[in-house]
């Protein structure tokens, strides 16, 4: 009896041992994050509903983080450019010193302001988009993840969600370069002050034109991804197990 | 003399046998009902569903209608809904005020 007492006492220690260990894989995240959700899935197979919220969480923490970073970085780069754009406006000012109409002056030296700071309201905009596409991405990227969980086909999904991924990338490279730009106005004579700035202006509006047309392939690739997302089964039904069953797609490289 | 002590070691050796039988099932019993209670605990935690903003108040119908639920974040309906707001503006309106400032010249 002595006996038994004794080796239940160890068997119990044992097992309460084995499940404190067990604990903190079933709640614990891993520290190294994909691009979505899809790619925790790809790397984790089996994932529990509370790992999938915890990941989902995770990686919109990150995202987030990374768009403030870019934030930052644009917004330093402009404090250091408005010195630049001061020293314009003063050589404008002395180059305008040739021009007797004072109206014209006026103008000239404000669509100067205005184009800069059009250049700097415009940029955040786009920026604005493109981080509302990135979110609206990740929220695809869950429910493709979900899908997949249950066993459907979403290649179609993870390829629009890739070349979604890899316009907004370009756009925002596109947007950070076009936010570092400062816009001068070269005055040559009273007669041709109009062309001058008119110049300016066609700079600035081509330069836009360009990011606009990259933000609107990545608003256009995001809608496709929701299209193509649209097209699976019953999709809004579909929700992570809570035991994950191996799913048979194969990843993408 | 010998001939007694024989078939005591030989009984108290079945008992021993027995006894560790009895401990092996009884802790087999103990790790599958922890395994058990474990794997419960995982099928039980309900995915909290996004609250509805604010449910109507219920109209003089006679049989009250169900609340909507609030489609979820990651639902097509909700996806497309956040797509559509996503207005990338016009270029050429932004310019307006410029391009009236460039033709007083």
């Amino acid at each position: 009896m002595k006996k038994i007492a004794v080796s239940l006492i160890v068997l119990g220690m044992m097992a309460f041992g084995a499940v404190s260990l067990a604990a903190p894989k079933a709640t614990g995240t891993s520290v190294n994050l994909g691009q979505n959700i899809l790619d925790e899935i790809k790397r984790n197979r089996i994932m529990t509903r509370e790992e999938f919220e915890a990941k989902t969480a995770e990686i919109k923490n990150l995202m987030e983080q990374k768009q403030a970073e870019l934030r930052n970085q644009i917004q330093t780069k402009r404090e250091k450019l408005q010195a630049q754009i001061e020293a314009k406006r003063k050589e404008l000012r002395n180059r305008l010193a040739k021009i007797k109409d004072e109206h014209k002056k006026q103008i000239v030296e404000r669509v100067y302001i205005q184009v800069n700071e059009l250049n700097k309201r415009i940029t955040d905009h786009f920026l604005n988009v493109l981080e509302r596409l990135e979110k609206v991405l990740e929220r695809i990227s869950s429910r493709a993840a979900k899908a997949e969980a249950n066993g459907q086909d979403i290649s179609a999904v993870k390829t629009a969600i890739t070349e979604a991924t890899n316009a907004i990338n370009a756009a925002k490279t596109a947007v950070q370069n076009q936010a570092s730009k400062v816009y001068s106005v070269t005055v040559n004579t009273e007669s041709s002050l109009k062309t001058d700035v008119g110049k300016t202006r066609q700079t600035l509006h081509n330069d836009l034109k360009n990011v606009f047309n990259l933000v609107r392939t990545a608003q256009e690739a995001v809608r496709k991804a929701a299209t193509t997302l649209a097209q699976i089964p019953n999709i809004d039904e579909l929700e992570i197990p809570a035991t994950q069953p191996a799913t048979t797609t194969q990843p993408t490289p | 003399m010998d001939q007694n002590i024989e078939p005591k070691i030989e009984q108290s050796s079945k008992k021993n046998i027995i006894v560790w039988v009895i401990v092996g099932v009884i802790a087999i019993l103990i790790l599958l009902g922890i395994w058990y209670w474990l794997a419960q605990k995982k099928v039980v935690t309900p995915v909290t569903p996004t609250p509805a903003p604010q449910a109507p108040a219920p109209t003089a119908q006679p049989s009250a209608p169900q609340v909507p639920a609030a489609p979820k974040e990651d639902s097509v309906s909700s996806i497309n809904q956040e797509l559509n707001s996503i207005d990338t503006g016009s270029l050429d309106q932004e310019f307006q005020a410029i391009d009236a400032d460039i033709n007083s010249l």
